[in-house]
Protein backbone atom coordinates (compact mmCIF):
# COMPACT_ATOMS: atom_id res chain seq x y z
CA UNK A 1 0.00 0.00 0.00
CA UNK A 2 1.51 3.33 -1.09
CA UNK A 3 1.28 6.47 0.98
CA UNK A 4 -0.58 9.37 -0.64
CA UNK A 5 2.64 11.35 -0.35
CA UNK A 6 4.47 8.79 -2.48
CA UNK A 7 1.70 7.87 -4.87
CA UNK A 8 2.12 9.55 -8.28
CA UNK A 9 -1.64 9.31 -8.74
CA UNK A 10 -2.24 11.73 -5.86
CA UNK A 11 -3.12 15.22 -7.01
CA UNK A 12 0.05 17.32 -6.97
CA UNK A 13 -1.39 20.05 -4.78
CA UNK A 14 -2.47 17.57 -2.10
CA UNK A 15 0.82 15.71 -2.23
CA UNK A 16 2.75 18.95 -1.74
CA UNK A 17 0.52 20.01 1.15
CA UNK A 18 0.79 16.64 2.84
CA UNK A 19 4.57 16.67 2.53
CA UNK A 20 4.81 20.08 4.08
CA UNK A 21 2.32 19.22 6.82
CA UNK A 22 4.26 16.05 7.62
CA UNK A 23 7.37 18.10 8.36
CA UNK A 24 5.64 20.44 10.80
CA UNK A 25 5.92 19.85 14.52
CA UNK A 26 3.81 20.81 17.52
CA UNK A 27 5.40 23.46 19.67
CA UNK A 28 5.83 22.22 23.22
CA UNK A 29 8.41 22.90 25.87
CA UNK A 30 9.85 19.42 26.05
CA UNK A 31 12.26 20.18 28.87
CA UNK A 32 9.46 21.44 31.05
CA UNK A 33 7.24 18.54 30.04
CA UNK A 34 10.04 16.18 30.98
CA UNK A 35 10.50 17.86 34.36
CA UNK A 36 6.76 17.58 35.03
CA UNK A 37 6.80 13.94 34.02
CA UNK A 38 9.64 13.28 36.41
CA UNK A 39 7.68 14.89 39.25
CA UNK A 40 4.64 12.77 38.51
CA UNK A 41 6.63 9.56 38.25
CA UNK A 42 8.49 10.35 41.45
CA UNK A 43 5.18 10.83 43.24
CA UNK A 44 4.06 7.48 41.96
CA UNK A 45 7.39 5.76 42.28
CA UNK A 46 8.29 2.95 44.58
CA UNK A 47 10.33 3.80 47.65
CA UNK A 48 13.59 5.11 46.20
CA UNK A 49 16.09 2.38 45.55
CA UNK A 50 18.72 4.73 44.18
CA UNK A 51 20.92 7.06 46.18
CA UNK A 52 20.22 10.10 44.07
CA UNK A 53 19.95 13.53 45.63
CA UNK A 54 16.22 13.34 45.07
CA UNK A 55 15.98 10.21 47.13
CA UNK A 56 17.20 11.99 50.25
CA UNK A 57 14.53 14.67 50.33
CA UNK A 58 11.30 14.23 52.26
CA UNK A 59 7.90 13.65 50.76
CA UNK A 60 6.74 17.08 51.85
CA UNK A 61 9.75 18.70 50.23
CA UNK A 62 8.87 16.89 47.02
CA UNK A 63 5.40 18.34 47.22
CA UNK A 64 6.84 21.81 47.77
CA UNK A 65 8.96 21.34 44.69
CA UNK A 66 5.86 20.31 42.80
CA UNK A 67 4.13 23.40 44.14
CA UNK A 68 6.99 25.48 42.76
CA UNK A 69 6.99 23.66 39.45
CA UNK A 70 3.23 23.87 39.12
CA UNK A 71 2.90 27.19 40.91
CA UNK A 72 1.55 29.18 38.03
CA UNK A 73 -0.82 26.33 37.26
CA UNK A 74 -2.19 26.45 40.78
CA UNK A 75 -2.58 30.22 40.62
CA UNK A 76 -4.27 29.87 37.27
CA UNK A 77 -6.73 27.40 38.69
CA UNK A 78 -7.56 29.64 41.60
CA UNK A 79 -8.06 32.63 39.36
CA UNK A 80 -10.28 30.67 37.06
CA UNK A 81 -12.33 29.17 39.83
CA UNK A 82 -13.13 32.58 41.20
CA UNK A 83 -14.68 33.56 37.89
CA UNK A 84 -18.04 32.69 36.42
CA UNK A 85 -18.11 29.64 34.10
CA UNK A 86 -18.50 31.71 30.94
CA UNK A 87 -15.58 33.92 32.01
CA UNK A 88 -13.52 30.86 32.73
CA UNK A 89 -14.15 29.53 29.27
CA UNK A 90 -13.38 32.93 27.79
CA UNK A 91 -10.11 33.00 29.69
CA UNK A 92 -9.19 29.59 28.33
CA UNK A 93 -10.24 30.38 24.78
CA UNK A 94 -8.46 33.73 24.77
CA UNK A 95 -5.22 31.91 25.51
CA UNK A 96 -5.64 29.47 22.68
CA UNK A 97 -3.04 30.11 20.02
CA UNK A 98 -4.39 30.50 16.53
CA UNK A 99 -1.67 28.42 14.92
CA UNK A 100 -0.73 25.17 16.51
CA UNK A 101 1.92 23.67 14.35
CA UNK A 102 5.19 25.23 13.36
CA UNK A 103 7.73 24.25 10.76
CA UNK A 104 10.57 22.04 11.89
CA UNK A 105 13.92 23.44 12.96
CA UNK A 106 16.01 25.03 10.20
CA UNK A 107 18.17 21.97 9.69
CA UNK A 108 15.17 20.00 8.40
CA UNK A 109 14.80 20.64 4.67
CA UNK A 110 11.37 21.68 3.47
CA UNK A 111 10.06 20.94 0.02
CA UNK A 112 9.09 24.54 -0.52
CA UNK A 113 8.82 27.84 1.29
CA UNK A 114 6.39 27.56 4.18
CA UNK A 115 3.96 30.38 4.98
CA UNK A 116 4.75 32.54 8.00
CA UNK A 117 3.55 30.94 11.20
CA UNK A 118 3.14 32.00 14.78
CA UNK A 119 4.85 30.06 17.50
CA UNK A 120 2.31 28.55 19.86
CA UNK A 121 1.81 30.38 23.13
CA UNK A 122 3.27 29.01 26.31
CA UNK A 123 1.12 26.33 27.83
CA UNK A 124 1.87 27.51 31.38
CA UNK A 125 -0.91 30.10 31.30
CA UNK A 126 -4.45 30.13 32.71
CA UNK A 127 -5.15 27.40 30.17
CA UNK A 128 -3.23 25.07 32.45
CA UNK A 129 -6.48 24.52 34.33
CA UNK A 130 -6.80 21.32 32.36
CA UNK A 131 -5.80 17.78 33.15
CA UNK A 132 -2.92 16.63 35.19
CA UNK A 133 -1.62 20.08 36.16
CA UNK A 134 -4.90 20.82 37.88
CA UNK A 135 -4.82 17.47 39.57
CA UNK A 136 -1.27 18.09 40.82
CA UNK A 137 -2.20 21.56 42.08
CA UNK A 138 -5.10 20.02 43.96
CA UNK A 139 -2.84 17.46 45.57
CA UNK A 140 -0.55 20.24 46.77
CA UNK A 141 -3.55 21.94 48.40
CA UNK A 142 -4.59 18.68 50.03
CA UNK A 143 -1.11 18.27 51.45
CA UNK A 144 -1.12 21.82 52.79
CA UNK A 145 -4.53 21.32 54.41
CA UNK A 146 -3.39 18.08 55.96
CA UNK A 147 -0.96 19.98 58.16
CA UNK A 148 -3.59 21.96 60.04
CA UNK A 149 -7.08 20.79 59.03
CA UNK A 150 -7.17 17.07 58.22
CA UNK A 151 -10.99 17.03 58.06
CA UNK A 152 -10.92 19.69 55.35
CA UNK A 153 -8.16 17.74 53.61
CA UNK A 154 -10.40 14.68 53.54
CA UNK A 155 -13.26 16.69 52.06
CA UNK A 156 -10.96 17.96 49.33
CA UNK A 157 -9.67 14.44 48.73
CA UNK A 158 -13.22 13.19 48.24
CA UNK A 159 -13.93 16.04 45.85
CA UNK A 160 -10.73 15.32 43.94
CA UNK A 161 -11.54 11.61 43.71
CA UNK A 162 -14.91 12.52 42.24
CA UNK A 163 -13.33 14.95 39.80
CA UNK A 164 -10.48 12.65 38.77
CA UNK A 165 -11.84 9.13 39.35
CA UNK A 166 -9.27 7.72 36.91
CA UNK A 167 -6.67 10.43 37.44
CA UNK A 168 -2.92 10.18 37.68
CA UNK A 169 -2.85 10.64 41.45
CA UNK A 170 -5.64 8.41 42.74
CA UNK A 171 -3.16 6.34 44.71
CA UNK A 172 -1.53 9.38 46.32
CA UNK A 173 -4.91 10.79 47.36
CA UNK A 174 -5.93 7.48 48.91
CA UNK A 175 -2.68 7.43 50.88
CA UNK A 176 -3.11 10.99 52.09
CA UNK A 177 -6.68 10.14 53.11
CA UNK A 178 -5.35 7.41 55.39
CA UNK A 179 -2.80 9.83 56.87
CA UNK A 180 -5.65 12.28 57.50
CA UNK A 181 -7.52 9.56 59.40
CA UNK A 182 -4.50 9.08 61.66
CA UNK A 183 -4.29 12.85 62.16
CA UNK A 184 -7.96 12.89 63.20
CA UNK A 185 -7.24 10.26 65.84
CA UNK A 186 -9.39 7.57 64.22
CA UNK A 187 -6.66 5.04 64.81
CA UNK A 188 -8.55 1.79 64.36
CA UNK A 189 -10.17 2.85 61.13
CA UNK A 190 -6.90 4.41 59.99
CA UNK A 191 -4.95 1.24 60.72
CA UNK A 192 -7.38 -0.93 58.74
CA UNK A 193 -7.33 1.53 55.86
CA UNK A 194 -3.54 1.73 55.96
CA UNK A 195 -3.16 -2.04 55.80
CA UNK A 196 -5.61 -2.18 52.92
CA UNK A 197 -3.71 0.62 51.15
CA UNK A 198 -0.35 -1.14 51.59
CA UNK A 199 -1.81 -4.39 50.29
CA UNK A 200 -3.21 -2.62 47.25
CA UNK A 201 -0.14 -0.46 46.55
CA UNK A 202 2.84 -2.39 47.90
CA UNK A 203 5.25 -0.20 45.91
CA UNK A 204 3.81 3.11 47.15
CA UNK A 205 6.20 5.80 48.32
CA UNK A 206 3.82 6.34 51.27
CA UNK A 207 4.21 2.77 52.47
CA UNK A 208 6.98 3.39 55.02
CA UNK A 209 5.23 6.46 56.42
CA UNK A 210 2.02 4.50 56.87
CA UNK A 211 3.88 1.62 58.51
CA UNK A 212 5.37 4.10 60.99
CA UNK A 213 1.93 5.54 61.71
CA UNK A 214 0.51 2.04 62.27
CA UNK A 215 3.34 1.28 64.69
CA UNK A 216 2.90 4.61 66.52
CA UNK A 217 -0.83 4.00 66.86
CA UNK A 218 -0.18 0.65 68.54
CA UNK A 219 2.05 2.19 71.21
CA UNK B 1 8.80 11.96 8.85
CA UNK B 2 11.73 13.14 10.88
CA UNK B 3 11.13 14.57 14.33
CA UNK B 4 13.46 16.62 16.38
CA UNK B 5 15.19 14.60 19.05
CA UNK B 6 16.66 16.21 22.08
CA UNK B 7 20.29 15.60 22.93
CA UNK B 8 20.97 13.17 25.73
CA UNK B 9 22.39 16.01 27.81
CA UNK B 10 18.94 17.63 27.90
CA UNK B 11 17.54 14.66 29.81
CA UNK B 12 20.24 13.11 31.93
CA UNK B 13 19.32 9.66 33.09
CA UNK B 14 19.32 9.02 36.77
CA UNK B 15 21.41 6.23 38.12
CA UNK B 16 19.69 2.93 37.69
CA UNK B 17 16.66 4.37 35.98
CA UNK B 18 15.42 3.45 32.55
CA UNK B 19 18.77 2.97 30.97
CA UNK B 20 17.01 1.64 27.90
CA UNK B 21 17.22 -2.02 28.75
CA UNK B 22 15.09 -4.21 30.93
CA UNK B 23 16.93 -5.89 33.76
CA UNK B 24 15.90 -9.29 32.48
CA UNK B 25 16.40 -9.37 28.75
CA UNK B 26 17.57 -6.08 27.34
CA UNK B 27 14.54 -6.03 25.05
CA UNK B 28 12.74 -3.23 26.78
CA UNK B 29 13.01 0.52 26.21
CA UNK B 30 12.43 2.60 29.33
CA UNK B 31 10.22 5.65 29.49
CA UNK B 32 13.06 8.16 29.75
CA UNK B 33 14.63 6.95 26.54
CA UNK B 34 11.21 6.83 24.90
CA UNK B 35 10.57 10.41 25.97
CA UNK B 36 13.94 11.62 24.75
CA UNK B 37 13.51 10.04 21.34
CA UNK B 38 9.79 10.29 20.72
CA UNK B 39 8.25 13.09 22.83
CA UNK B 40 8.21 15.47 19.88
CA UNK B 41 6.52 12.81 17.76
CA UNK B 42 3.89 12.17 20.45
CA UNK B 43 3.15 15.89 20.88
CA UNK B 44 2.73 16.35 17.13
CA UNK B 45 0.65 13.18 16.87
CA UNK B 46 -1.66 14.39 19.66
CA UNK B 47 -2.08 17.67 17.83
CA UNK B 48 -2.92 15.85 14.63
CA UNK B 49 -5.56 13.85 16.46
CA UNK B 50 -7.27 17.15 17.19
CA UNK B 51 -6.03 17.85 20.71
CA UNK B 52 -6.23 21.58 21.46
CA UNK B 53 -2.84 23.26 21.93
CA UNK B 54 -3.44 24.01 25.59
CA UNK B 55 -4.02 20.32 26.32
CA UNK B 56 -1.16 18.83 24.35
CA UNK B 57 1.42 19.08 27.12
CA UNK B 58 -0.90 17.50 29.69
CA UNK B 59 -1.79 14.66 27.38
CA UNK B 60 1.85 14.22 26.41
CA UNK B 61 2.61 13.64 30.06
CA UNK B 62 -0.25 11.18 30.42
CA UNK B 63 0.97 9.17 27.44
CA UNK B 64 4.37 8.69 29.07
CA UNK B 65 2.87 7.94 32.48
CA UNK B 66 0.86 5.17 30.84
CA UNK B 67 3.98 4.00 29.00
CA UNK B 68 5.77 3.91 32.35
CA UNK B 69 2.96 1.91 33.95
CA UNK B 70 3.18 -0.59 31.13
CA UNK B 71 6.84 -1.02 31.93
CA UNK B 72 8.13 0.65 28.79
CA UNK B 73 8.22 -0.57 25.22
CA UNK B 74 9.03 -4.20 24.58
CA UNK B 75 10.83 -4.71 21.29
CA UNK B 76 8.90 -6.88 18.85
CA UNK B 77 7.09 -6.62 15.54
CA UNK B 78 5.73 -3.17 16.40
CA UNK B 79 7.78 0.01 16.32
CA UNK B 80 7.90 2.30 19.39
CA UNK B 81 6.04 5.07 17.58
CA UNK B 82 3.15 2.81 16.63
CA UNK B 83 2.97 1.73 20.28
CA UNK B 84 3.11 5.26 21.63
CA UNK B 85 0.62 6.28 18.95
CA UNK B 86 -1.85 3.68 20.23
CA UNK B 87 -1.44 4.93 23.81
CA UNK B 88 -1.82 8.52 22.61
CA UNK B 89 -5.01 7.60 20.77
CA UNK B 90 -6.53 6.19 23.95
CA UNK B 91 -5.40 9.19 25.98
CA UNK B 92 -6.78 11.56 23.34
CA UNK B 93 -10.11 9.72 23.41
CA UNK B 94 -10.39 10.28 27.15
CA UNK B 95 -9.35 13.90 26.66
CA UNK B 96 -12.10 14.43 24.10
CA UNK B 97 -14.71 13.09 26.52
CA UNK B 98 -13.41 15.35 29.29
CA UNK B 99 -13.46 18.40 27.06
CA UNK B 100 -16.98 17.63 25.92
CA UNK B 101 -18.08 17.36 29.54
CA UNK B 102 -16.39 20.62 30.46
CA UNK B 103 -18.01 22.43 27.57
CA UNK B 104 -21.39 21.13 28.65
CA UNK B 105 -20.64 22.17 32.22
CA UNK B 106 -19.55 25.62 31.14
CA UNK B 107 -22.62 26.00 28.94
CA UNK B 108 -20.65 28.12 26.54
CA UNK B 109 -20.29 27.77 22.78
CA UNK B 110 -16.99 29.65 22.85
CA UNK B 111 -14.87 26.69 21.81
CA UNK B 112 -17.19 25.82 18.96
CA UNK B 113 -17.02 29.41 17.77
CA UNK B 114 -13.28 29.28 17.94
CA UNK B 115 -13.02 26.14 15.87
CA UNK B 116 -15.29 27.56 13.20
CA UNK B 117 -13.76 31.00 12.94
CA UNK B 118 -12.18 32.06 9.69
CA UNK B 119 -8.46 31.43 9.46
CA UNK B 120 -6.30 34.34 10.36
CA UNK B 121 -3.90 35.83 7.86
CA UNK B 122 -0.93 34.02 9.29
CA UNK B 123 -2.57 30.63 9.11
CA UNK B 124 -1.81 28.54 6.14
CA UNK B 125 -4.90 27.73 4.14
CA UNK B 126 -3.33 24.43 3.22
CA UNK B 127 -2.96 23.47 6.88
CA UNK B 128 -6.53 24.48 7.61
CA UNK B 129 -7.77 22.39 4.69
CA UNK B 130 -5.85 19.36 5.87
CA UNK B 131 -6.87 19.70 9.48
CA UNK B 132 -10.52 20.17 8.60
CA UNK B 133 -10.39 17.06 6.48
CA UNK B 134 -8.66 15.13 9.27
CA UNK B 135 -11.32 16.32 11.70
CA UNK B 136 -13.94 14.50 9.64
CA UNK B 137 -12.39 11.13 10.45
CA UNK B 138 -13.41 9.04 13.46
CA UNK B 139 -10.57 8.88 15.96
CA UNK B 140 -9.35 5.37 15.10
CA UNK B 141 -9.31 6.09 11.38
CA UNK B 142 -7.63 9.41 12.02
CA UNK B 143 -4.94 7.74 14.12
CA UNK B 144 -4.29 5.11 11.44
CA UNK B 145 -4.22 7.73 8.71
CA UNK B 146 -1.77 9.97 10.57
CA UNK B 147 0.49 7.10 11.57
CA UNK B 148 0.66 5.69 8.06
CA UNK B 149 0.32 8.68 5.76
CA UNK B 150 2.17 11.35 7.74
CA UNK B 151 4.47 9.46 10.07
CA UNK B 152 5.35 6.65 7.70
CA UNK B 153 4.67 3.82 10.15
CA UNK B 154 4.19 0.49 8.42
CA UNK B 155 0.84 -1.28 8.33
CA UNK B 156 2.51 -4.32 9.91
CA UNK B 157 3.68 -2.26 12.88
CA UNK B 158 0.25 -0.66 13.35
CA UNK B 159 -1.43 -4.07 13.11
CA UNK B 160 0.93 -5.53 15.71
CA UNK B 161 0.12 -2.77 18.21
CA UNK B 162 -3.60 -2.95 17.65
CA UNK B 163 -3.59 -6.72 17.70
CA UNK B 164 -5.44 -7.01 14.40
CA UNK B 165 -4.57 -8.66 11.07
CA UNK B 166 -2.73 -6.37 8.69
CA UNK B 167 -5.71 -6.63 6.32
CA UNK B 168 -7.83 -4.86 8.93
CA UNK B 169 -5.36 -1.98 8.96
CA UNK B 170 -5.49 -1.80 5.14
CA UNK B 171 -9.27 -1.70 5.36
CA UNK B 172 -9.30 1.07 7.97
CA UNK B 173 -6.79 3.05 5.97
CA UNK B 174 -8.83 2.59 2.82
CA UNK B 175 -11.96 3.96 4.52
CA UNK B 176 -9.99 6.74 6.20
CA UNK B 177 -8.38 7.78 2.93
CA UNK B 178 -11.67 7.89 1.04
CA UNK B 179 -13.31 9.95 3.77
CA UNK B 180 -10.30 12.23 4.04
CA UNK B 181 -10.20 12.92 0.30
CA UNK B 182 -13.90 13.75 0.21
CA UNK B 183 -13.55 16.08 3.17
CA UNK B 184 -10.42 17.64 1.70
CA UNK B 185 -12.28 18.50 -1.51
CA UNK B 186 -15.13 20.04 0.47
CA UNK B 187 -12.77 22.03 2.66
CA UNK B 188 -10.84 23.25 -0.36
CA UNK B 189 -13.99 24.42 -2.12
CA UNK B 190 -15.37 26.09 1.00
CA UNK B 191 -12.15 27.93 1.79
CA UNK B 192 -11.64 28.99 -1.81
CA UNK B 193 -15.16 30.41 -1.90
CA UNK B 194 -14.59 32.26 1.35
CA UNK B 195 -11.31 33.67 0.09
CA UNK B 196 -13.01 34.85 -3.09
CA UNK B 197 -15.74 36.58 -1.10
CA UNK B 198 -13.18 38.20 1.16
CA UNK B 199 -11.37 39.90 -1.68
CA UNK B 200 -12.02 43.63 -1.98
Amino acid sequence: MKRLIDDPETVNELRTELRRYATEQAQVDLKRAYADLQETLQLKAAAPATKSAWGSVTASTKLLIIAAVGGSAALGVNALRSAEPAQQMHAIVSQTPSVRLAPPPPEVAQPEAAPPVQVAASIRTPSTSSGSRREIAQLVRIKALLEHDPAAARRLIRAAQREFPAGLLVEEREGLDVIALFALGQHERARTSAERFIARYPQSALRSKLQRLIADARE
Amino acid sequence: MRHEQLPCSAFPLRDGQDAGAAPSGGERIGVEVLFREHAQFVATFLHRLGTPSQDVEDLLQEVFVVAHRKGGFVKGPAQPRSWLGAIATNVARTGQRTRRRRREDADSPALERLSMQAPSEIESLARVRLERALAELPLEQRAAFVLFELEGESCESIAAVWGVPVGTVYSRLHHARRRFLEAYECARDALSARRERGRP
